[in-house]
């Protein structure tokens, strides 16, 4: 017997959308371990549909949240996500791309889960990887548009893969950006890191690194995952 | 991140081959849209799970074959029955008459002849149809879900607007 679905999809036809986007949980971790001190305007960069925006104005009720994304349908359902949650004056959502878009005001936060190409091979050639990852928004790019925005006190926060995560944090760091935060994350206490959360800034500040646990031995949900995620209600 | 939070994308139906392997079932016209699915949540006991995918591949029925990190054979057995969430956010957008079952739970129903007929309290689909389950007062009325009898849906009212064949509001009404 099947289990029974509370969301069922009525079931017409409906037309093919190709969806260039990640789907998964990264961005609950991104938008839950994201910190910052009072941010007035936070940027979600590649806001696809919307999850971190909404995470975001949540835990900062004083911040103005613009999500910009390049893909026209993401973009419209980031949109209605926003407008139909308790935080619809908070959130502004543009599309396009964000090398190319003037923003009016400096930025306090910006924070990405970008896209990345993954084929089956994951694990697979690197710099192969990086080049198709690059089509879609390279770093050194990404890191040029960022200091022409953030605000002196600004800061930048990334969910990566591992192989990702080191040469992004080599163009931050060769561009003058500190390495604040580094936390790897695990699925188990025995898998390899498979993500890291990166936070960088202007200002220099002690490095504090870690490491997040998504699952305990038993492959239950971590203490350190439900703490970090329990306030969510978006 | 709560189960209220998240929407159920399928659930894993069976073990694939001996290497701790899994098929999942997803409830999507558009199974195209999760091929690159990286993570998942999966339902333990009420508690949704955060696991990596290792890999994903779809076979020849759009059922998806899954490798769940750390996920050895003896644990996957455990695994089959289990549901599979994601956040609210990534459900696509649907459009005109076509909506989700949760999305239209408390809108308004219209019908073209009788009016505001009620709320739509649930849609029960336990039947060969699906119905809406309308309820007005003391009286709850379920009118089949099928292209034919909706008009149009109203997102931003939080209406539906149905055409009901004639008689069929009376009969609801007469027992009542």
């Amino acid at each position: 017997m099947r289990p029974q679905t509370p969301f069922r999809f009525k079931q017409f036809n409906v037309a093919h959308h190709q969806c260039a986007h990640k789907v998964g949980t990264d961005g609950v971790l991104l938008g839950a371990w994201t910190n910052a001190s009072q941010p007035k305007q936070i940027l979600d960069v590649g806001c696809g549909s919307g999850l971190i925006a909404l995470m975001l104005a949540q835990r900062f009720p004083n911040a103005k949240i613009t999500g910009i994304e390049l893909d026209t349908p993401s973009a419209q359902q980031a949109q209605d996500n926003a407008q139909q949650s308790p935080f619809a004056s908070q959130i502004e959502i543009k599309q396009g791309d964000f090398l190319k878009t003037a923003f009016a005001e400096y930025i306090d936060l910006i924070v990405s889960n970008p896209p990345f190409y993954k084929g089956n091979t994951s694990s697979g050639s690197t710099p192969r990887d990086r080049a198709r990852h690059e089509e879609f928004l390279p770093a050194p790019l990404f890191i040029e548009k960022a200091l022409s925005l953030l605000s002196p006190q600004g800061q930048i926060a990334l969910i990566l893969p591992t192989t990702e995560a080191k040469h992004w944090i080599q163009i931050a760091q060769s561009n003058g950006l500190y390495l604040l935060r580094k936390t790897s994350v695990l699925g188990s206490p025995s898998a390899t890191a498979k993500r890291w959360l990166l936070q960088m800034g202007l200002q220099k500040q002690a490095l504090q690194e870690n490491a997040l646990t998504l699952r305990n031995t038993q492959n239950q949900r971590s203490e350190a995952y439900t703490e970090l995620t329990k306030e969510f209600y978006v | 991140m709560r189960k209220e939070d998240c929407f159920q994308l399928g659930h894993i139906s069976r073990l694939h081959g001996y290497k701790g392997e899994l098929i999942a079932v997803f409830d999507t016209d558009q199974p195209q849209r999760y091929q690159n699915l990286e993570s998942v949540f999966v339902d333990n006991r009420g508690e949704l799970v955060p696991f990596f995918i290792e890999e994903i591949a779809s076979n020849s029925k759009g059922h998806f074959i899954l490798k769940l990190e750390e996920v050895d054979p003896e644990m996957a057995n455990g695994l089959i029955g289990a549901e599979l969430f994601l956040p609210l956010e990534f459900l696509p957008k649907l459009t005109g008459k076509q909506f989700y079952y949760h999305e239209v739970i408390g809108f308004n129903v219209f019908d073209k002849e009788h009016g505001n007929i009620g709320v739509c309290q649930e849609i029960i689909d336990s039947s060969a149809q699906p119905l809406f389950k309308v309820f007005d007062f003391n009286l709850e009325l379920l009118i089949p879900a099928v292209d034919d009898f909706i008009e149009s849906i109203d997102r931003e009212k939080k209406e539906i607007h149905l055409h009901c064949p004639p008689g069929l509001i009376d009969l609801y009404r007469e027992e009542g």
